[in-house]
């Protein structure tokens, strides 16, 4: 039973990587451990079927999450959305990064504003970068992300505010 | 009837409610003390009777989530009497953990009430 409990939770270490890559970073290793706790508890209280129907609860869990973040994409508007989705179909970031965006203070949901977005696919596209964007407190948020979840360069994002050139603000 | 109105609390944290299920259940479990995560997974299953089962990722997203939004801190280890495994991380509810979580349990408590108004078929807790 030991060697089953050690096993899960090292395929299960394995299978995070459906987690965005910040949670991985903070809290990895506390993830790991709960769930060799409940393996401990399952195995004691049920023996192998308590397992097994741990493992169903944590499958089920981890397709929701990479499901959840293939959703997310989906607020990249119109052509922009087209065009990532058919240049990296298996791309995906990490939404709740927030420490680095781009905001456009006078900026609008229009399609104005999707233009730069799209040039900067284009120019940064091919090797992998991606935009995400969001509405909130009434401006127009570009985070900049590539598609293994990291956060562009600041000479990146930099360049994307120039592109834009209409009252923008770099947070990092 | 004597019901207290939950203190004002910051605009930015009323945009949380109604809150989700899993922050509901990390606040509700943290009320009465600080836990390390798998306490307050074990907490949550107790106080919604089994209903509720959150896995470890679900957890820590919420963690995490609350954390950043500074509903709750993490307490050192050495810190928590009682409880000196230093390899955990325990958390507890903030100054504004607890307000957002009075309002909540407020807001409910207008909807039974409201419900029981309307004479829907619920029964006051055993």
């Amino acid at each position: 039973m030991e060697f089953l409990i050690r096993w899960s939770s090292w395929i299960y270490g394995c299978l995070l990587i459906a987690y965005p890559r910040e949670l991985r970073r903070r809290f990895g290793a506390d993830v790991i451990e709960v769930f060799e706790e409940q393996l401990c508890e399952a195995a004691m209280q049920c023996g192998r079927s308590g397992i097994v129907s741990l493992w169903c609860t944590a499958l089920w869990e981890l397709a929701s999450v990479a499901a959840s973040r293939l959703e997310s994409t989906t607020v990249i508007a119109g052509p922009c959305r087209f065009w990532f989705r058919r240049q990296s179909p298996g791309y995906f970031f990490d939404p709740s990064d927030n420490r680095f965006q781009i905001s456009i203070v006078k900026g609008g949901c229009t399609m104005r504003g999707q233009i730069p977005v799209a040039l900067f696919g284009i120019l940064f596209g091919r090797s992998g970068h991606c935009c995400w964007t969001s509405r909130s407190h009434q401006t127009l948020s570009y985070m900049a992300v590539d598609c293994h979840g990291d956060r562009l360069s600041a000479f990146h994002a930099l360049l994307l505010a120039q592109v834009w050139k209409n009252d923008a603000t770099v947070k990092t | 009837m004597v019901t207290m109105k939950p203190k004002r609390i910051p605009e930015d944290l009323q945009r949380l409610l109604p809150l989700t299920p899993a922050v509901f259940f990390v606040l509700f479990s943290l009320a009465d003390g600080q836990k390390h995560g798998y306490a307050i997974m074990q907490e949550t299953v107790a106080l919604s009777n089994g209903e509720v089962r959150m896995g470890p990722g679900t957890l820590y997203t919420t963690l995490q989530r609350v954390l950043d939004l500074s509903l709750i801190e993490e307490v050192a280890a050495s810190g928590v009497a009682g409880q000196n495994d230093s390899r955990r991380r325990y958390y507890r509810l903030t100054g504004n953990g607890k307000l957002l979580l009075e309002a909540e349990l407020s807001r409910m408590d207008s909807v039974v009430r409201l419900a029981r108004r309307k004479k829907l078929a619920l029964r006051p807790a055993e």
